[in-house]
């Protein structure tokens, strides 16, 4: 039974998708190129995201991008939208859209690790395998989400650092 | 209006004696400047600075000027600077078209065109004129010439635009088309189609499908530049105009790229993916109409690729167009020729040897090309639309000349899968086809593929529910070949299972070292054969050609083989002598 859809009602949205900043943006080649371009793309976000109630996790790595968005359903789907059509990355993979009682990360959060000291092995590489062979089989938005849960650091405290 | 034939009157003799004589009126800088003010498109003089000299009203209406003349001539960029919904980039776009364009026209170039957007609801065409060379005339037509724009009468729309997505509509993109030809501007026009829509729309509503549309035109507009046109034709096509060409094929493979990432729209997440076709003016044709007419030609060609892809025109594509129109045309003849006719392959029952029924097979014997194979002609005539009208001469003949027949053996008709999607129509062709040959139905055994299910509407079901009630049999043919085989056998109690010819094929590297394929392919034959006999349904192995291959499928529990092995299929004319030959006891 299709339940008719009240404006406003909490959604998350799960994705992954590959890294290609290096590929569009010339600059973001070194390492320090890369970290410059993320913290632009991050202190963007954050102010659109602070104002329209969005919450979720990010996380960066040489590989690619895991997010979770948690906030009313019009605005994950334009912000979705947004970021989805976004050239810097590529393979974008929706691992779970679904309304939700409550939020999984109240407070905006993202990792990073695509620094010159990278993680190892780099955590989203069995995440992105699956995801380009049409998969969804071992992976879904709640692995994300657990995964997420270990390796982000608040956002403040990456901003601060 | 006409001009008097004969000669004025001296000026001293006219009055009310030559009452239908009138001189033309004198164009006078009187004249000519009311005109020019009141004319409803926006036109502004610029020297070769870009100072603005002069403006009309609808010019000042659309810079957001005072209408009276300015005391001194303010520069064309500060006007732009002024207009608050224009980007800066937008403005820089401007200027330097109106730049290239003054000197173009200077050099006798052809005139060349910019749609801009100004703004929110407020897309332009831009056109530089020579008045000297000193002085241009800048156009500007913001679609409201004569009214025809919704936004000059107060509402919503525009006679020029999409009235869903905002983008140009079918009537400016071929206005576009057409003027950009005329000017032998050089172009590239992609055609763009969505795959899969339809069954967003069927599946997800209406209201997703729109949005949908919404969000496919915002991706597209994020990709095409300023001076490109960009439209949506109707349903889910659009295209787009790209001035100069140069990129087209990098956009075009950007368009199916970034069309096919994910939506998540109204709650709901949606997969759909996009198809492009691109031809170049003047390369790939000298007018507007050949040129949209080969771009579909690749559309065409990349739809029938896999979808997903973006192709260039290639002039092999209009052979093979050429080729297929030909083809419709003597297929849509052959009915009536009688240039058709059937064959008939006989089914075998292993247990008892003798015949059970034969497969009607269509053949086409074509004046000139000699016989045309049911594989090529077949999608042709389901694509023209042909496709129940042959269904039902099929069904019509084999109903009839079964009733010939020494024995009453099944005859079994293929039907189509686009037959299917006509539930009426097949219903209502079974019944006549019943009705005027007074064939028995429980004789009549149609034969339905995998993929007619797959949309297994209630109404499908319902129609072949009602023609099993009524004892007509219901075979699923070539089982094993389609996706998701087993769940389809659940969705119908069919009569009988025919296991493709494939597997059956497979079965010949029994002879060489090759024990995995063999295995396999007997295992798949078993594990039919099984299902069949434990929902009662007679299973039968196709394209039997060997003694050897005949006696593994009966040991692996098929009830019925057909194939060479019994024989090719054979004219009317020979069918009493089969029945003859296997089945004495009914002889």
């Amino acid at each position: 039974m299709k339940k008719p859809l009240r404006a406003g009602t909490l959604y998350r949205l799960v994705y992954c998708s590959r890294n290609m900043i290096a590929r569009v943006v010339p600059e973001a080649s070194t390492p320090e190129g890369l970290e410059r371009e993320i913290r632009s793309i991050l202190a963007a976000s954050r102010i659109r995201n602070k104002a329209s109630n969005v919450t979720g996790a990010l996380l960066f790595t040489a590989l690619g991008f895991a997010q979770v968005l948690e906030g009313p359903r019009e605005v994950v789907e334009a912000l979705f939208e947004r970021i989805g059509a976004d050239p810097r990355h590529s393979d974008v993979t929706v691992l779970s859209f679904t309304p939700t009682e409550r939020r999984s990360f109240p407070d905006w959060a993202m990792g990073f690790c695509g620094k010159p000291a990278p993680c190892a092995p780099d955590p989203l590489a069995h995440l992105l395998a699956d995801a380009s062979f049409g998969g969804r089989r071992a992976t879904t938005g709640s692995d994300v989400i657990r995964m997420l849960e270990s390796v982000v650091q608040r956002e403040d405290e990456w901003i601060a650092a | 209006m006409q001009l008097p034939s004969f000669t004025y009157a001296p000026d001293g003799l006219a009055g009310a004696t030559q009452p239908t004589v009138r001189r033309p009126a004198r164009l006078t800088v009187g004249i000519a400047n009311a005109l020019l003010v009141q004319l409803p498109l926006a036109i502004a003089i610029v020297d070769a600075d870009l100072g603005v000299h002069y403006w009309n009203e609808a010019a000042a209406d659309l810079f957001g000027l005072p209408p009276a003349m300015a005391v001194d001539t303010p520069p064309l960029t500060d006007i732009l600077a002024s207009m608050p919904h224009l980007l800066p980039n937008q403005r820089d776009r401007i200027a330097a078209f109106v730049r290239d364009a003054m000197e173009a026209s200077n050099r006798g170039e052809p005139k060349s065109f910019l749609r801009v957007s100004l703004g929110r609801d407020r897309r332009v065409g831009l056109q530089v004129r020579g008045i000297d060379a000193r002085k241009w005339m800048l156009i500007i037509d913001d679609g409201r010439m004569f009214g025809t724009s919704a936004r000059s009468q107060g509402g919503h729309g525009d006679a020029w635009l999409d009235p869903l997505t905002g983008l140009s509509n079918r009537r400016h993109f071929n206005q576009m088309l057409r003027e950009m030809t005329e000017a032998s501007a050089s172009v590239a026009l992609l055609m763009i189609d969505l795959d899969r829509f339809k069954s967003v729309n069927d599946t997800l509503g209406h209201g997703v499908g729109d949005a949908l549309l919404c969000l496919v035109s915002q991706r597209l507009a994020r990709e095409t530049r300023e001076e490109d046109l960009l439209a949506r034709l109707g349903g889910d096509e659009f295209a787009i105009l790209v001035s100069g060409g140069g990129s087209a094929e990098t956009l075009g493979d950007r368009v199916v790229e970034i069309l096919s990432r994910p939506y998540v729209v109204e709650g709901q997440l949606v997969h759909i993916g996009a198809s492009v076709g691109i031809a170049r003016f003047p390369d790939h044709g000298a007018t507007a109409e050949t040129i949209m007419r080969n771009a579909d030609l690749a559309l065409y060609d990349a739809k029938g690729g896999g979808r997903r892809m973006c192709r260039m025109f290639a002039p092999a594509m209009a052979e093979q167009a050429q080729t297929r129109r030909d083809l419709e045309i003597d297929l849509r003849r052959a009915l009536t020729l009688g240039e058709l006719s059937l064959v008939y392959q006989p089914q075998l029952n292993v247990a008892t040897q003798t015949l059970t029924g034969f497969e009607a097979l269509l053949r086409w014997k074509h004046p000139v090309r000699g016989s045309v194979l049911p594989d090529v002609f077949i999608p042709v005539a389901e694509e023209i639309g042909c496709i129940a009208a042959l269904g039902e001469w099929v069904l019509k003949t084999a109903c009839e000349e079964a009733t010939r027949w020494r024995a009453p053996l099944t005859v079994a008709v293929n039907v189509s899968p686009r037959q299917m999607e006509n539930t009426e129509r097949l219903v209502r062709a079974v019944d006549t086809a019943l009705a005027a040959s007074g064939l028995s139905p429980d004789r009549l055994e149609l034969e339905i593929t995998e993929s007619s299910l797959m949309a297994k509407t209630e109404g499908v079901l319902a129609m072949l529910h009602g023609f099993r009630d009524r004892g007509i049999r219901i075979a699923m043919d070539d089982f094993g070949t389609g996706s998701s085989s087993l769940g389809q056998l659940r969705a119908f109690p069919f009569d009988k299972i025919k296991i493709d010819r494939s597997f059956i094929a497979g079965l010949d590297h029994r002879a060489g070292n090759c024990p995995g394929p063999v295995a396999d392919a007997a295992a798949v034959i078993r594990a039919i054969a099984a299902i069949g006999n434990r929902f009662g349904m007679t299973t039968t192995a196709e394209g039997v050609e060997t003694a050897e291959q005949a006696a593994a499928v009966g040991a692996d529990g098929c009830t019925d083989i057909q194939g060479f092995l019994i024989s090719r299929p054979v004219p009317p004319s020979k069918i009493d002598a089969l029945i003859r030959r296997y089945n004495t006891v009914n002889a």
